[in-house]
């Protein structure tokens, strides 16, 4: 094993980094999906028995509409025929697409470059906390003058 | 290694919201008593907002759905005949352990819907009979709170500051004081300032996957030290199999699986059930004997019968500016009783209330929240998480649903948990008057939205992963013919025999129940005591 990988072997590799780039492709200072999250998927792929099914399947399946529609595979075919694929690919296999997506948005906002980039602390929320402004409970105040709210027994 | 008596006085099966103040209770007065607990005891280390993985940790070993946990500790349920999926989470504080900590208590009227509305029944107990209890529950967890709320009878004081409103706070509250609807800074079961030896919330945000901090009032760092302090004995990992019955026709013990998965029985003077709305009916149905055909306590045939969830519609609004949303206690902001009483004008009968919640982190925005759909995926993406994240509000508008004989518990045929006992199916229903009183609710919760500024409004008209709230399945009542236990939670059947979770509940009012069912808890507890030479000579 040269990549290092768990799931995806250096052969696949190309595929998953061109499907993940179309899931969460980069856009001005945020990166696309494959630089951030394939360890992520990679890693929840192999561990999960469901999820390797569901990839194994999945991921062929992609490759394999690529070639009967436009006679190349996935990776060698342009961004918005790449999404006509994935939209055909959600409707007929709504159990791997769903978690396709997914396992790419948990690896992607879990990473602490992207957090930065969205202007979140990357920091697990203990033991730091966060501030929070007390806000106004003067308002309340109109709620008293009028009166009780309950019905009375 | 917990030393074995061949009999307790008082053995209580969970150690959850009500079997914890309940034990506390008892042994405070000296009373010997020991509780079965199916789960074991929860690490705060390890919970979740230790570590940047805590939104996936939300899906996987802290999902509220025992179904998606599958711990050994858990029981499946079949809940593919209801549209609500019941949430629980089994431990030393229960589901205390997963809760947002929202902490209403029901109101005066919730316990006369006969009489007012002409509905369901009244309670055996009322408002002010309950209210001490309310008050020494509120000392027992640390409430942070403030007084004056014009939709109760006046509270005593809460045990710290309310929880901060925040920018997200203030912009709904204007909302509400632009439409001139009540509104009130929630109570909340969070500490504001340290109290009683534990530590004020440092406003992390996820209550939901355990509070690291102790912060949030978990049953077993509020009420089960204490307990454990004065003589209760509590067994962890112990999982109650099924409840036995002497000749007599009283309860004598049960029978359990350790920690080993060895067989084991204790005999005890009275049993406690304390297993949740689901799980108390469970049980009861699997302690089946000759003299107990239909399961224990069941002559009325109402055990599993009458279950109440509470519906929600989840109600999103977007706004334009930031509001910090994740920062605070995701459940505890502000809420409303504007709508909680009955108006028949609505078309309707009885109500529902608002709690506001705040946003959370950016996976959980992505993969859809709170009536927002997931984020999709390809060239919109970034744009549209942006226009959500910690830039939205949510109403979760909860609605009373009435007792209804259909809406019940059984046992499966096939499902069973770890041990090979049967696990629980459910089958409900949403009554018409339920549909309207949500529908309206929507239309409400979206006109507050707007008011407040929102520029977009998402709804989810019935949220399916919203069963937190288990209660009617083994109802209060005067008569042995069309209730489970009496006033005081006692079995009409089984004279030593008590019921002292939310399955009690005569009616679900329109709030989170837990301080409802902790003062009950408490309430019982204090009948317990007054009659213990009786009830245990």
């Amino acid at each position: 094993m040269k990549s290092g990988n768990k799931y995806f072997s250096n052969s696949q590799l190309p595929l998953i980094e061109s499907v993940l780039n179309r899931i969460i492709p980069a856009k001005e200072k945020m990166p696309g999906a494959s630089e951030i999250a394939l360890g992520f998927v990679d890693s929840a792929v192999r561990g999960s028995s469901t999820l390797s099914r569901l990839f194994g399947a999945g991921m062929a399946e992609i490759d394999v509409k690529a070639h009967n529609t436009y006679s190349k595979g996935f990776t060698q075919i342009a961004d918005d025929q790449k999404d006509d694929i994935l939209r055909t690919i959600e409707v007929e296999s709504p159990d791997f697409f769903g978690e396709l997506v997914k396992q790419t948005y948990n690896g992607y906002y879990t990473n602490p470059r992207v957090l930065e980039l969205l202007g979140l602390d990357s920091n697990a929320p203990q033991p730091r906390g966060h501030r929070l402004e007390e806000g106004n409970f003067a308002l309340t105040e109109n709620v008293i003058k009028r009166g009780v709210a309950y019905r009375q027994v | 290694m917990v030393q074995k008596k061949d009999i307790v006085d008082v053995l209580v099966i969970g150690a959850g919201a009500s079997g914890a103040a309940f034990v506390w209770s008892l042994a405070e007065a000296g009373i010997d008593v020991m509780c079965l607990e199916q789960g074991g005891w929860a690490d705060p280390k390890s919970y979740p907002p230790n570590g940047t993985d805590w939104e996936i940790r939300r899906q996987t070993d802290f999902n509220p759905d025992p179904n998606f946990r599958g711990l050994p500790e858990d029981y499946p349920v079949n809940d593919r005949d209801s549209p609500i999926a019941p949430l629980m989470y089994n431990a030393v504080g229960g589901s205390t352990i997963h809760w947002s900590a929202h902490f209403p208590r029901f109101h005066p009227s919730d316990f006369r819907v006969k009489t007012l509305d002409g509905v369901a029944d009244d309670w055996p107990v009322t408002y002010q009979q309950l209210e001490p209890y309310f008050d020494l529950n509120d000392k027992m967890m640390g409430i942070a709170g403030m007084i004056g709320d014009t939709a109760y009878p006046a509270k005593s004081e809460r045990q710290t500051p309310p929880v901060p409103l925040g920018k997200l706070g203030d912009t709904i509250a204007g909302g509400f004081d632009k439409l001139g609807w009540h509104w009130w800074p929630s109570d909340s079961a969070v500490l504001t300032r340290p109290y009683d030896g534990r530590a004020a919330c440092n406003n992390c945000g996820p209550c939901d996957v355990g509070c690291t901090l102790g912060a949030k009032a978990s049953t077993d760092i509020s009420y089960w030290p204490k307990a454990i302090a004065n003589g209760a004995v509590i067994e962890t990992h112990a999982r109650v199999r099924e409840i036995t019955v002497g000749k007599d026709g009283l309860a004598d013990g049960v029978i359990y699986y350790d920690s080993e998965g060895r067989l084991q029985e204790q005999k005890a003077k009275v049993v406690i059930l304390a297993c949740n709305g689901i799980g108390s009916a469970r049980l009861l149905l699997h302690s089946r004997s000759a003299l107990f055909p239909d399961g224990l306590a069941n002559s009325s045939g109402l055990v599993g019968r009458n279950l109440m969830f509470h519906p929600y519609s989840m109600v999103t609004g977007v706004f334009d500016e930031l509001l910090e949303g994740h920062n605070g206690p995701l459940g505890c902001s502000i809420t409303s009783a504007e709508f909680y009483e009955t108006d028949l004008s609505r078309g309707f009968v009885r109500g529902y209330a608002f709690q506001v919640v705040r946003s959370t982190g950016p996976v959980t925005t992505a993969l859809g929240f709170a009536g927002a759909p997931k984020v999709s995926w390809g060239n919109n993406h970034h744009d549209e998480l942006a226009e959500r994240l910690g830039k939205t509000i949510t109403i979760a508008v909860i609605g009373e649903d009435l007792p209804e004989a259909h809406n019940r518990v059984t046992l499966d045929n096939v499902l069973t948990d770890s041990d090979g006992i049967p696990a629980p199916k459910i089958s409900y229903t949403m009554s018409e008057n339920s549909k309207k009183l949500m529908r309206h609710g929507i239309g409400s919760a979206t006109e507050v939205l707007k008011a407040a500024g929102a520029r977009d409004v998402m709804v989810q008209p019935l949220a399916r992963r919203a069963g937190w709230h288990l209660m009617g399945t083994a109802r209060m009542g005067e008569h042995a013919s069309n209730s489970v236990v009496d006033g005081f939670g006692r079995s009409h059947d089984v004279k030593n025999l008590f019921i002292i979770d939310g399955s009690i509940f005569v009616t679900a009012g329109a709030v989170n129940p837990t301080s409802t069912i902790q003062a009950m808890a408490l309430y019982i507890a204090d009948y317990f005591k007054k009659n213990s030479r009786q009830l245990l000579d």
